[in-house]
């Protein structure tokens, strides 16, 4: 399995065109930086740049048969780091479809809090598609808008 | 965010780059040349290079040779050999060219298998 390929699969997937035209803007990080495959973000309504990391897993190994749960396998040490970032953070997992690439599904988990163990497996509830794509701008918006970086940012100390 | 026409120009490249990595023959390294949208260094030898030109398209195969044939001329100028991605963004489909020396006016239908025996086909020298 290619970590290239899914990255630049679930690049396209993020990015792609809704009903409210495309949502997230993205870059494929990639190799370029170890944790974070993709960098993603937003505009709001009042022009404030949001923004949310994601890491690519992916597998040719299809689901559990019981939960029907897609079998990819990411360390603690990765979902720990990924976890740490002070920003929404998820993991997309692909399921590399062998006969047409790039009609492979995928799906889409929140990664949050302190990990005690890997995951073998991960949940196949939401599909990275433009239904879901929305519930995530709402949500990476909802975060931003509780946090309000913006007004800390002109409140910090700086020396420059 | 991106406008409808330069998202239809951005998915295409993304489309042709999922392609790409999933021949596992080359590497992708965007470039700064306004001739081509990226390049492609074969990954069993670092001194071969193909450009890459993509364009998002749900032209016919003839509509493609014909709207396209002062582009295609003009890459032939090229040193390397260039590929052309016609990709309709929609259904992820499309078509492939492989410009080098002359305008074959074949066009082949995008799969890996297919974009894999175009690369290897590539006489460089």
């Amino acid at each position: 399995m290619r970590g290239d390929f899914a990255e630049s699969f679930a690049n396209t997937l993020i990015g792609q065109w809704t009903i409210n035209g495309q949502i997230f803007e993205t870059v494929a990080i990639g190799g370029k930086w170890p944790t974070i495959d993709i960098y993603a973000e937003i505009s709001s309504p009042n022009d404030q740049k949001m923004f949310c990391f994601f890491q690519v897993k992916s597998t040719e190994l299809g689901y559990t048969s019981r939960g029907h749960r897609l079998r990819v396998q990411t360390p603690l040490d990765k979902l720990n780091k990924l976890s740490k970032f002070n920003a929404p953070t998820y993991l997309i997992g692909v399921d590399y479809n062998m006969v047409n690439p790039p009609l492979s599904a995928a799906y889409i988990k929140t990664i949050r809090g302190t990990y005690t163990r890997g995951i073998a497996s991960m949940e196949t509830t939401f599909r990275l598609n433009t239904t879901n794509l929305q519930l995530l701008r709402d949500e990476v918006e909802a975060f931003w808008t509780t946090v309000d970086p913006l007004t800390e940012k002109e409140l910090y100390v700086t020396f420059f | 965010m991106r406008n409808r026409a330069d998202y239809s120009g951005w998915i295409a490249e993304q489309i042709a780059k999922v392609y790409l990595f999933e021949t596992n023959l080359v590497e992708i390294y965007e470039t700064q040349d306004k001739d081509f949208d990226f390049l492609c260094i074969l990954k069993n030898d670092f001194q071969k290079s193909i450009a890459v030109e993509v364009k998002s398209s749900q032209y016919s195969k003839s509509e493609i040779l014909r709207k396209y044939k002062p582009l295609r001329q003009n890459l032939l100028q090229s040193k390397i050999p260039v590929i052309m991605f016609y990709i309709n963004y929609i259904d992820k489909t499309g078509y492939i060219e492989v410009l080098h020396r002359e305008l074959k006016n074949k066009l082949t239908v995008l799969t890996t298998q297919n974009l894999i025996l175009e690369i290897q086909s590539i006489n460089f020298t």
